[in-house]
């Protein structure tokens, strides 16, 4: 054997670096709750304190009814003080469990709710380029499903320590009782820790794939009713009922297996403080036999050691949560330690004033940028556009328009060259301040679960009804949305009202101008629009656009006309700047481009 | 408590009797294990309840008497109890399920068979999520209860019941006591119960709605930041956020007083069995041994009832979803076959006589009088503006609907008459969309003829002029449709699909059947012809 590929230590020098790695990300992970839950202190400790109270007004129960027996029934002692005794403890044992409840639960769902709202406040002020990585899903479950497990685990706090306080009392209190007793009875709870932790790790794999082949079989299903005209149509349904039947074979294939995970530990876990009962039972009896304990000491002995049951599940599930809850904080740690890369300068610029029509200027120079170091998409981009001019930019697929309005919006930064507006280099800007200059209609409409109104007025939240509906005038949404049911107020959105591709347009376009900025991005705003309707939009964009430095990205003739100059984007570069007419005769690969949007609009990409 | 149920789906005492009953019948085949189950159910429960017998006897026949026989007699069968208690607590786990298992497993395939019989029609009305949702949300929802509910709920009416029978035995008058406090237990689970179940919904909804402000946050982010909107959009989500904590804190006062209450309530009857049966025992009424009992037996008696409740939402969303399962069984399809169908002929003329045909009763008909005759072997092409009824046409023709008047007949046969095995076999309409199932493209183009060898698939995808390597896709040979997206990059990955979709898997099917009759949708016939 020669030439083997990894020299051993060199393997265990890099698993332990990676083991080193994810115990330094553990840390910083518990860190984070150390800090968050140093916010809630004052609760906290209440409840802990309360919870510790609980302990002792709980085990002071079954020696109130120890000295009951031994001295009010065996003794014909005082029986109703001792029982009113026991009542009275019971009383506070009540109000403490509540208080105790409801201070863990209240406490672990605020520490949920702030951890929430800082992932969210994060989030939102990540760079694009953050964005255009991950998948919604993905952060959607730091915030939802992984904070549920923090705090499940935060709950368990107050409640496990209580329960370690009261596993120290009542060990302590049937030691001094009887030491020899207590060794045999309590020699059987240790293995209830020990089961309910090895059910937990065990459970928790196939409770996983009882999951997975339910996830599959949903999938079955979901192709089959979505699908069922090609079913139908082609009379298939035996292929996708033998599907199903593969499915819910799993399904109760991998059930059972979990189901027998169950019976092996549960009943177990039920029945191993029994153990200890009969321990109680035989040797305490005898040694009651024998003068040397009380029966009333033999009934405490029986119910502390059904009060240690819960207690010893809990601490064995406690392990499991907090697993769990360290896996969890790790990744939520992960989201909230990543710093914006494109953040505010430290002393910001602002523009010129707006002195009036002489706003918005735009200038790029020699601009070279790639999404990665391997391709670049722009190499050597220059264009000046003159305030209040339209440039319409044209270019095929991937020849870097969306491209510009993001850098333009600062989404990215430029590898070189600079990007200024009014003589301002974008870098130097607020961001802020940059991104209320600049309105951009993106192709994809993202309209909001909200009112019409408040979808146009996005920019400005607390802008008068009259500058909405100005905005939505000139973008000529004015009417439709008079015609909806409740007008401005309407809801949109999955829960609401769905405008037509047109009109989503429409109020984007308006939302665009309710921000006044100085200058408008139009990019590809018309493409989701069917081509007949195409006229509507593009009459609201003529009347938006005048006066206004705007950027158009088009590709449909009618929509490159209303710009003042056409210029055409190819391999990074301006390759040919002019009107339509002069660029149809003297560019060929104008031409080129044009056609090829043009067979892309005549067969629209169909299937979905 | 993880359940709940909305109070449109709450049945009602009759309905919850029928699908009772029906689950029964349903079950019937799995009677022997359920009956084992039961069984095994019952034996662990009397076994728990005969351990505090065994202490009373300890001591009141041993200990008191200083008889060690009696109390190493009490020792042994304790012990033997015990191991009685663990085999068929094991079992009572296996059977149960096993039980359960093969009955939900029944329910999908009954419940999905009778989603394939049904017509057009009713897919149209039904919206698809909400058929997904039954066969996966509703019928999860008893597999939860099956796997962890049903057996403690069992378990627990066992044990209320049996605990009762054991202390009324033991004594009466102490019973009595015990029954000045058990009613209070059992009137505050039923608030509880209705209490959590409502702030449950609404914690529920609280959820949902925070979720698609989270969710909306985070998909918008790009227009957010466009705009300079993050303080304002943080701030909303603060209040939705906010507004999902005050839901959490009023569902958590529900389970504060109740918890407190249960635990109070347990020692309260605790101290007043040891005062009561303290003097009951002073007048020789009842043995000490019996007191004792009576304290160890009321853990019995009080924390089934505690479960019992928290089960209850359980079931009754169970029951809510078996409603609505079973509406989907009894659901008669529209398009079905007749009792005394028969095969259509081999070959035939397809005839469309006098055909009128409407969506839904009370609006204008799609199709008026149609007449045509498309006789054996033919091509015609169906040419029309939008909405003059083609598709509508070629549905009826494939009996994806029935004519609301007049008749479609082929060979002779009318197809209200046919079998609908035969009826797919001779007639296929291959739709507009190419929707594509999940699997290697092989098993795509495959769907149409299961049976089809390798050899046969691949020269019918060469016919239908599609290349794999030439969408760009890097390993071509046997991608997975649905895994594609792993394997592509996204940008790809949309256009090879719609490729897969439109030059792929429609005409592959075609000519993977060698039909008779073949009802093509427009969009994909330019392609076709030029192979063709």
């Amino acid at each position: 054997m020669t030439g083997a590929p990894l020299d051993p230590d060199a393997a265990a020098a890099a698993k332990g670096e990676a083991e080193e790695q994810a115990r330094i990300q553990r840390s910083l992970g518990w860190h984070l709750l150390w800090r968050t839950l140093q916010e809630q202190k004052r609760a906290l400790i209440w409840g802990v304190a309360i919870g510790i109270t609980w302990t002792a007004a709980k085990v002071a129960v079954p020696q109130l009814t120890k000295s009951a027996i031994d001295q009010g029934i065996e003794r014909n002692g005082p029986l109703l003080a001792w029982s009113v005794f026991i009542g009275v403890a019971g009383l506070a044992t009540g109000l403490l469990t509540a208080g105790r409840r409801y201070l863990a639960f209240r406490e672990s769902r605020w520490t949920e709710t702030l951890l929430r709202e800082r992932i969210f406040a994060h989030i939102q002020r990540l760079h694009v380029a953050y964005h255009d990585k991950s998948q919604t899903g993905q952060l959607m479950s730091r915030a939802s499903s992984d904070l549920q497990q923090v705090q499940q685990f935060v709950v368990m706090i107050p409640i496990t320590l209580s329960n370690l306080g009261q596993l120290f009392a009542v060990t302590l209190i049937l030691a001094l009782t009887d030491w020899r007793l207590a060794v045999v009875a309590l020699a059987p709870l240790p293995f209830i820790n020990v089961a309910s932790r090895r059910f937990s790790s065990r459970i928790h794999p196939a409770v996983l794939e009882v999951q997975n082949e339910q996830a599959q079989l949903a999938s079955v299903v979901e192709e089959s009713v979505s699908g069922v005209r090609v079913v139908k149509g082609l009379g298939t349904e035996n292929v996708q009922f033998e599907k199903l039947r593969q499915e819910a074979d799993d399904i109760r294939r991998v059930s059972l297996r979990a189901a027998s995970i169950r019976s092996r530990f549960l009943p177990a876990i039920d029945l191993l403080p029994s153990l200890g009962l009969i321990a109680v039972l035989g040797y305490g009896g005898h040694r009651v036999i024998n003068g040397d304990m009380s029966i009333g000491d033999l009934v405490a002995f029986n119910v502390y050691l059904t009060m240690l049951v819960w207690p010893l599940r809990n601490i064995g599930m406690m392990v499991a949560l907090g697993q769990r809850a360290a896996a969890a904080l790790v990744r939520v740690h992960e989201v909230l330690s990543t710093q914006p890369a494109v953040r505010s300068p430290e002393k910001p610029r602002s523009l010129p004033a707006r002195a009036g029509e002489a706003a918005g200027a735009v200038q790029f120079e020699s601009v070279h940028f790639g999404y990665d170091s391997e391709r670049e998409i722009l190499r050597g981009f220059d264009l000046a556009i003159a305030p209040g001019e339209s440039v319409a930019l044209v270019g095929a697929t991937g020849a870097g328009k969306s491209t510009i309005v993001r850098l333009l919006l600062r989404f990215y930064d430029v590898t070189s060259g600079r990007i200024m507006i009014d003589g301002v280099d974008l870098r130097r800007l607020d961001l802020g301040e940059l991104r209320r200059n600049v309105g951009v209609v993106f192709e994809d409409t993202f309209l909001f679960n909200d009112s019409v109104r408040n979808n146009i007025a996005f920019a400005k939240p607390d802008a008068d009804q009259s500058v909405v509906e100005h905005a939505a005038r000139l973008a000529g949404a004015h009417d439709f949305i008079t015609q909806l049911p409740d007008g401005y107020n309407t809801q949109i959105g999955e829960r609401g009202y769905s405008l037509s591709g047109g009109q989503r347009q429409r109020v984007a376009i308006a939302r665009a101008i309710v921000a006044d900025p100085r200058v408008l991005v139009l990019d590809d705003a018309t493409s989701a629009v069917d081509p007949s309707k195409e006229h509507e939009i593009r009459d609201a964009m003529r009347t938006v656009m005048a006066g206004r430095t705007t950027i158009v990205i088009a590709h449909r003739p009618g929509t490159i006309a209303l710009a003042d100059r056409i210029v055409l984007l190819d391999e990074g570069v301006v390759a040919a700047v002019g009107q339509h007419r002069d660029l149809v005769e003297s560019s060929e690969r104008y031409r080129e481009v044009l056609a090829a949007w043009a067979v892309r609009d005549a067969v629209p990409a169909g299937g979905d | 408590m993880g359940a709940g149920v909305a109070p449109e789906d709450q049945l009602d005492r009759t309905q919850t009797r029928r699908v009772l009953g029906r689950v029964l019948r349903m079950a019937y085949p799995f009677r022997r294990t359920a009956y084992v189950a039961l069984g095994c159910v019952v034996v662990t429960t009397a076994a728990t309840l005969a351990a505090p017998i065994l202490v009373r006897h300890g001591i009141d026949a041993g200990i008191r008497a200083g008889d060690f026989f009696e109390l190493n007699l009490s020792v042994g069968l304790y012990l033997a109890i015990t191991a009685l208690a663990y085999g068929f607590g094991r079992l009572q786990y296996v059977f149960l399920n096993r039980t359960g298992e093969a009955f939900l497993r029944e329910l999908r395939l009954k419940v999905f068979a009778a989603l394939q019989r049904q017509s057009m029609a009713f897919y149209d009305r039904n919206k698809a999520g909400v058929l997904v949702a039954r066969m996966t949300a509703d019928i999860e929802t008893m597999g939860e209860l099956i796997q962890w509910g049903l057996l403690q709920f069992l378990a627990s009416g066992f044990l209320v019941v049996l605990a009762f029978v054991v202390l009324f035995s033991l004594s009466w008058q102490l019973t009595l006591v015990v029954l000045i406090v058990f009613p209070v237990i059992v009137i505050a689970s039923v608030k509880f119960q209705r209490d959590s179940n409502t702030a449950y919904l609404s914690v529920r909804e609280r959820v949902g709605q925070n979720l698609g402000t989270l969710q909306e946050g985070i998909a918008a982010v790009r227009v957010i930041q466009a705009y300079a909107q993050e303080d304002h959009q943080i701030k909303r989500f603060e209040r939705s956020n906010r507004s999902l904590f005050d839901s959490h804190v009023r569902s958590i006062r529900i389970s504060t007083w109740y918890f407190g209450l249960v635990e109070f309530s347990g020692v309260f009857a605790a101290s007043l069995v040891v005062g009561v049966g303290g003097w009951l025992v002073h007048r020789d009424t009842v043995s000490l041994g019996t007191v004792v009992a009576f304290i160890l037996l009321l853990s019995s008696l009080f924390d089934p009832v505690q479960q019992l409740s928290q089960l209850y939402n359980g079931v009754q969303s169970a029951a809510a979803a078996l409603h609505k399962l079973y509406a989907i069984l009894d659901h008669k399809p529209e398009v079905d076959e007749a009792a005394d169908a028969i095969d259509l002929p081999a070959r035939g003329e397809l005839i469309v006589q006098g055909v009128t045909f409407k969506y839904q009763a009370g609006t204008q008909p799609a199709l008026q009088s149609a007449e045509l005759i498309v006789a054996d072997g033919e091509r015609i092409a169906l040419v029309g503006p939008t909405g003059a009824g083609k598709s509508t046409l070629a549905k009826l023709m494939a009996r994806l609907y029935d004519p609301t008047v007049g008749s479609v007949s082929y060979g002779g046969v009318d197809l209200r008459q046919a079998t609908l095995a035969s009826l797919r076999q001779r007639i296929v309409v291959v739709p507009q969309e190419g929707f594509l199932f999940n699997g290697t493209i092989r098993e795509n183009v495959r769907l149409a003829r299961v049976t089809a060898s390798d050899a046969e698939v691949e020269p019918r995808c060469r016919v239908s002029a599609f290349s794999i390597t030439s969408s760009g896709c890097p390993k071509a040979s046997t991608p997975k449709c649905a895994s594609a997206a792993a394997v592509c990059r996204p940008a790809n990955v949309s256009s090879w699909r719609s490729a897969v979709r439109h030059s792929l898997t429609r005409p592959c099917w075609c000519s993977m059947r060698q039909l008779p009759t073949l009802i093509l949708a427009p969009r994909q016939k330019s392609r076709l012809r030029s192979n063709a």
